[in-house]
C-alpha cells in the first residue's frame, strides 16, 4: 500500500499509468461504441476528416476500425508474450539462483546461449515455417518463448543474492521446504523487480510483433498495429505521402511503449530510492 | 580426544564450494569434539570459515569430505536435527522476512516441532518467550521486522530459541551488529538459556575477548583450519599459533584488562 | 602452460563457449524451419512436382533435390521408387548434408535468383549492412553513454530535458522512427532520397560522384538507428551513473577532495562495464531492428535481401541469411566479451566468486 502511495506521488508513474490504462480502455471500450467494419466502405486511400475520420486504407477499409482491432491485437500479443516470458524466466531464475550447483549451471548455460542467439532470427525461422496457422497467439507464444532468458538471467542474480540472507537460513531451520522458501521468502523480495521486468517484456513483446509483421511474417488471422504498418509500406503509402496510413499506428505503438517505459523507470526510482531526487 | 559422548564430533571434516578450478576450501580438515553442556567459541577473522563450520553443524551444509557426527551419527534428516539444534544469526535485520509480521514468524518456528501444540498453547508459549527476553507481547503485536530496533530484533531471535528449547544453540556472531549495551544483554540471555535449558552453545565470533569471557573452550580458526584449541586461559595466556597472537593483539585495551 | 597467460586463457575459454553456442545456433537454424507445416522440404518438393512439365524446369528442381540432400542419390543419379517418385532422405541424413555444405562454405542456391549462389547474394549485400550498422552502433553507443553520464553527473535542467527525450525516443522502434524521418524529410520536404543506397543512374565505383550519392542516401537510415540507440544507451548510463554516484567510493573520493575530473573518470569507467555487458546482450535485438530499418529505406543491404527472400519463400536464402546474422551477432558478442575481459579488473585477476562466509 505504502509502495503504491509512493508510486502515485511520482508524476512519471501517473503519466505512464494514465496513458497505458487509456490505451487499454480504448482497446476494450472502443469496439463497443464504434461500429467496426473490416469490409470495403470507401474508395482507396480516402483522406481523413471527411466521411472517415482517419481515412481509409488501400482496400478502402475504415482506418478507425483497423486501428481499434490492431491496438487490441498488439496489447494481447504484448501481454501474452510478457506473461509467458516472465513466468518461465522468473521460475527458472528463482530456482536456479536458489539451488545453485549443476541445475543452476545448466539453466545458466541455456539462458546465456539463448540470449546471444538473436530471438529475431528464431522468430523468422519459426514464423516462416508456419505459413498456414500463423495466428496472433502463435506469434505471442513464440515471442514469449524466445525472450524469457532475459528475465531468467536478471531474476537469477537477484535470487542468488537473497539466498545467502539470514532469513532464508532461518526459514530453513524452521523446517520450511524448498517450494515454501521460494514462494514465501524469496519471491516477495523479488516481486517489485519481477513487476518491472514484466513491464519491459510486455513492451518488447509489442515491439517484436511489430518488427516481425514489418518483414511480412506477422499474424494471418488478425490485424495488428504491425500488420497495418506493413501493409502501408507494401502499398507505397510512404512514398505517396499517405500519412494517415502509418502515422496513427506509429503513434499508438510509441504511446504504449513509452507509457510502459515511464511506468518501469518511475517504479525503478521508487523501488531503488537512490535514483530518486 | 574423541569422546563417545560428544554431542558433536568432527573428523577431518572438510567443506568445499564450487567445482573444477574455481574450487574453494572453506573448511579444511577440521577435527574436534564438543561435549554436552559446553560453551565453545569458534574464533577467527572474516573469511576464516567459522560461519561455514557453524552452518555445517546446523546441517545447512554437508561436509564434502571427512565426517561430522551429531550424537554419534551423521546428520541425515535435517528436520529432526533442527528440533534439537537451532541457531541465532548475525544480522538481526535480515533475519526475518520483512513481508510478514514478527509474531507470525515466531509462530512459523513451531513448524519444526514434531507435534504442533494447540492454537492456545502456541500463543501462550510465544508470550512467555517474549517475556523471557524482556519484551511485552503487545509491543510487537502487528509489527513488521523493519518497525523494530536492532536490539529488539536480536531478542526476537532469542525468543525463538526460548520457544523451541533446543539442546544445542549455534550462535553465529549474534552480537556483532548491535551496540555494546545490547551486547551485554544478549550475552546475559545466552547464559540464561544455558542455565535454564542445560543447553550446549557454539558461539561464533571474531572477538576473542568476548569469547574468553563466555566460553569453556576456544577454537581458533584461520583459512579453514582450526589452528589452536583449548580453554580460554590456555589459549590466551600461552598462545601457540601466530594467528591467535594476532587475534589477541586486536583486542581493545579495556577487554584485555579482564584477561591479563 | 596457459596459467601464465590469463588473458589468453580467458579468450580461449570464451572462444570455446561461443563455438558451442554456434553449434547450437546451426542446429536451430536447421531444425526450427522444419517444425511447421510450411517447411523448406515441402516447399522444395512442391516446386519439384509443379515443374514436371518442362524439361529445363525439371532439371533445375532435380538439382535442388540433390543439392539439399533431400533425395537419395547414387552415382549422381536420383534413386526412385517403382512409380518413379524420388526416394526421400531422413531428417538426420539431411542434417549431415547441411553440415557438410556449411563446412564447405556453401549455403546452397537461391530459388529466386537461380542459379546464383546464396553466398554470392549475401556477399553483395553485406558491405552495405556493415557500412551502415557498424559505425552507427559504435557512434550511437558512445554518444548515448557520454550524454547519460553527463545527465547523471550534472542533473538539473540538462537531465530534465535529456531524460524524457531519451526515454521517448527509445520507446520508438527504430523502423517506426525511420518511417517518420523518411516521410517528413524525403516525401514532404524532399530533402533526402527515399530509397536505395545510391542514385539509380550511378554505377557503384570509387568515384566521387558515387561516394557523394551514397553518403546522401546514408544519412536518414543512419539517423534513425543512431538516435534510438543513443537514447536507450543514455538512459542506461544515466541510472548506472546515478547509482555509482551514491556509492561509498565516490563519496570517499569527494570527501578526500579529489579533482572532479578524476572522479568523473572513475565513475565513467565503473559505470561503463555494465553498459558494455548490456551492449553485448542487446546486440542481437539491435541488429534485428537495424535490418528492418534497412528494409524501410530499401537500403541494398542484408535487410532488403531478407525481405525479398521472405516474400518469395526463398528458403535457401532465408536459412543462409539467418545463419549469417547469428554468426555475426556471435562474433560481435565475442569481441565485446574480450573487451570486457581486458577492461574489468575482476576478470583480469580471475576473481573467485562464490565463497560465502
Amino acid at each position: 500500500m505504502k509502495l503504491l502511495k509512493n508510486l502515485l506521488k511520482s508524476p512519471m508513474f501517473v503519466a505512464g499509468i494514465t496513458l497505458f490504462l487509456g490505451t487499454i480502455i480504448l482497446a476494450l471500450i472502443g469496439p463497443l461504441t464504434y461500429p467496426i467494419t473490416l469490409e470495403r466502405v470507401g474508395s482507396q486511400y480516402s483522406t481523413p476528416f471527411g466521411r472517415f475520420f482517419l481515412g481509409t486504407d488501400h482496400l478502402g477499409r475504415d482506418y478507425i476500425s483497423l486501428l481499434l482491432r490492431g491496438l487490441r491485437a498488439s496489447l494481447y500479443v504484448g501481454f501474452l508474450a510478457g506473461t509467458i516470458a516472465t513466468t518461465i524466466g522468473t521460475l527458472l531464475g528463482i530456482y536456479g539462483g536458489f539451488k545453485g550447483g549443476i541445475i543452476d549451471d545448466m539453466i545458466n548455460m541455456i539462458t546465456n546461449l539463448f540470449i546471444v542467439i538473436p530471438s529475431f532470427v528464431v522468430l523468422i525461422l519459426i514464423s516462416g515455417s508456419f505459413e498456414d496457422g500463423r495466428s496472433l497467439t502463435l506469434i505471442g507464444l513464440i515471442i514469449g518463448l524466445t525472450t524469457w532468458p532475459w528475465t531468467a538471467r536478471a531474476v537469477r542474480a537477484q535470487s542468488a543474492a537473497i539466498k545467502s540472507k539470514d532469513h532464508i537460513s532461518l526459514a530453513r531451520i524452521n523446517g520450511d521446504g524448498t517450494l515454501l522458501v521460494l514462494l514465501k521468502h524469496i519471491l516477495p523480495y523479488l516481486a517489485s523487480y519481477v513487476f518491472m521486468v514484466f513491464i519491459l517484456q510486455v513492451a518488447s513483446g509489442i515491439l517484436s510483433e511489430a518488427a516481425i509483421s514489418m518483414i511480412g511474417l506477422g499474424p494471418l488471422d488478425s490485424i495488428s498495429l504491425g500488420t497495418i504498418l506493413n501493409q502501408a509500406k507494401n502499398n507505397g503509402a510512404l512514398g505517396d505521402g499517405v500519412w494517415w496510413a502509418f502515422i496513427p499506428s506509429t503513434i499508438m505503438i510509441t504511446v504504449i511503449v513509452f507509457a510502459l517505459y515511464l511506468i518501469n523507470t518511475s517504479a525503478e526510482g521508487v523501488f531503488n530510492p537512490r535514483l530518486r531526487k | 580426544m574423541l569422546n563417545k559422548n560428544s554431542i558433536f564430533a568432527a573428523n577431518n571434516c572438510t567443506r568445499e564450494f564450487g567445482t573444477g578450478k574455481k574450487i574453494v576450501r572453506a573448511v579444511d580438515n577440521t577435527t574436534f569434539s564438543i561435549e554436552s553442556g559446553e560453551i565453545v567459541s569458534i574464533v577467527g577473522g572474516s573469511g576464516c570459515g567459522k560461519s561455514v563450520l557453524a552452518k555445517m553443524m546446523l546441517g545447512l551444509y554437508k561436509p564434502t569430505d571427512g565426517t561430522l557426527l551429531y550424537n554419534n551419527a551423521p546428520v541425515t534428516n535435517t528436520k529432526i536435527h533442527w528440533r534439537e539444534v537451532q541457531a541465532v544469526f548475525q544480522d538481526p535485520f535480515s533475519c526475518f522476512n520483512q513481508f510478514f509480521t514478527i509474531r507470525s514468524q515466531l509462530k512459523d518456528a513451531f513448524g519444526i516441532l514434531q507435534e504442533k501444540p494447540s492454537h492456545k498453547e502456541i500463543e501462550k508459549r510465544i508470550d512467555n518467550a517474549l517475556l523471557a527476553v524482556n519484551i511485552k507481547p503487545h509491543e510487537i503485536s502487528g509489527k513488521y521486522p523493519f518497525e523494530l530496533s536492532g536490539g529488539q530484533m536480536q531478542r526476537m531471535l532469542l525468543a525463538r530459541i526460548f520457544i523451541l528449547r533446543p539442546k544445542v544453540l549455534i550462535a553465529d556472531e549474534p552480537t556483532s551488529m548491535v551496540d555494546a549495551c545490547v551486547r551485554a544483554n544478549i550475552l546475559d540471555y545466552l547464559m540464561k538459556l544455558k542455565e535454564e535449558l542445560k543447553m550446549t552453545i557454539v558461539f561464533v565470533t571474531h572477538d576473542i575477548g568476548l569469547a574468553y569471557y563466555v566460553s569453556d573452550r576456544l577454537f581458533i580458526m584461520h583459512n579453514g583450519r582450526i589452528v589452536e584449541q583449548g580453554t580460554p586461559d590456555e589459549v590466551t595466556l600461552s598462545p601457540r599459533s601466530e594467528h591467535t597472537v594476532r587475534l589477541l593483539e586486536d583486542i581493545p585495551e579495556i577487554h584485555r584488562a579482564w584477561i591479563c | 602452460m596457459l596459467k601464465q597467460y590469463p588473458s589468453l586463457r580467458y579468450i580461449l575459454q570464451r572462444g570455446v563457449w561461443y563455438l558451442l553456442t554456434f553449434a547450437v545456433a546451426v542446429i536451430i537454424n536447421f531444425f526450427l524451419p522444419r517444425l511447421g507445416s510450411h517447411n523448406p522440404v515441402d516447399i522444395i518438393m512442391g516446386k519439384f512436382s509443379a515443374g514436371m512439365s518442362s524439361e529445363a524446369a525439371r532439371a533445375k528442381e532435380e538439382a535442388y533435390l540433390k543439392e539439399f540432400g533431400l533425395v537419395k542419390v547414387r552415382n549422381g543419379e536420383i534413386l526412385r521408387d517403382a512409380a518413379g517418385k524420388p526416394l526421400k532422405t531422413s531428417n538426420t541424413e539431411q542434417f549431415v548434408n547441411y553440415i557438410k555444405m556449411c563446412f564447405k562454405g556453401d549455403l546452397g542456391t537461391s530459388f529466386q535468383k537461380y542459379p546464383k549462389k546464396v553466398l554470392q547474394v549475401i556477399i553483395e549485400a553485406i558491405p552495405w549492412t556493415i557500412a551502415l550498422q557498424l559505425p552507427t552502433i559504435l557512434l550511437g553507443w558512445i554518444t548515448g553513454n557520454v550524454l547519460g553520464a553527463l545527465a547523471a553527473y550534472r542533473r538539473g535542467a540538462f537531465d530534465r530535458v535529456l531524460f524524457p527525450a531519451a526515454l521517448f525516443i527509445s520507446a520508438l522502434p527504430s523502423f517506426v522512427f525511420g518511417m517518420l524521418l523518411l516521410y517528413y524529410f524525403s516525401v514532404v520536404m524532399n530533402w533526402f532520397p527515399a530509397m536505395g543506397g545510391y542514385a539509380d543512374a550511378i554505377v557503384p565505383s570509387l568515384s566521387f560522384e558515387f561516394i557523394q550519392s551514397a553518403a546522401y542516401h546514408y544519412l536518414l537510415p543512419f539517423l534513425s538507428i543512431f538516435c534510438i540507440l543513443a537514447g536507450g544507451q543514455a538512459i542506461g548510463m544515466r541510472s548506472m551513473g546515478i547509482y555509482e554516484l551514491g556509492t561509498d567510493y565516490i563519496k570517499y573520493a569527494k570527501w578526500l577532495g579529489l579533482k572532479e575530473s578524476r572522479i568523473i573518470g572513475w565513475l565513467f569507467r565503473n559505470a561503463m562495464l555494465p553498459q558494455l555487458t548490456g551492449l553485448a546482450l542487446s546486440l542481437g535485438t539491435m541488429i534485428g531492428g537495424a535490418l528492418i530499418t534497412e528494409m524501410i529505406f530499401s537500403y541494398p543491404g542484408l535487410g532488403m535481401a531478407i525481405l525479398t527472400t521472405i516474400q518469395n519463400n526463398d528458403y535457401p536464402m532465408i536459412q543462409g541469411c539467418t545463419l549469417l546474422i547469428t554468426t555475426s551477432v556471435l562474433l560481435a558478442n565475442f569481441t565485446v566479451d574480450i573487451l570486457i575481459g581486458f577492461l574489468d579488473p575482476r576478470v583480469k585477476a580471475g576473481l573467485r566468486i562464490g565463497k560465502g562466509n
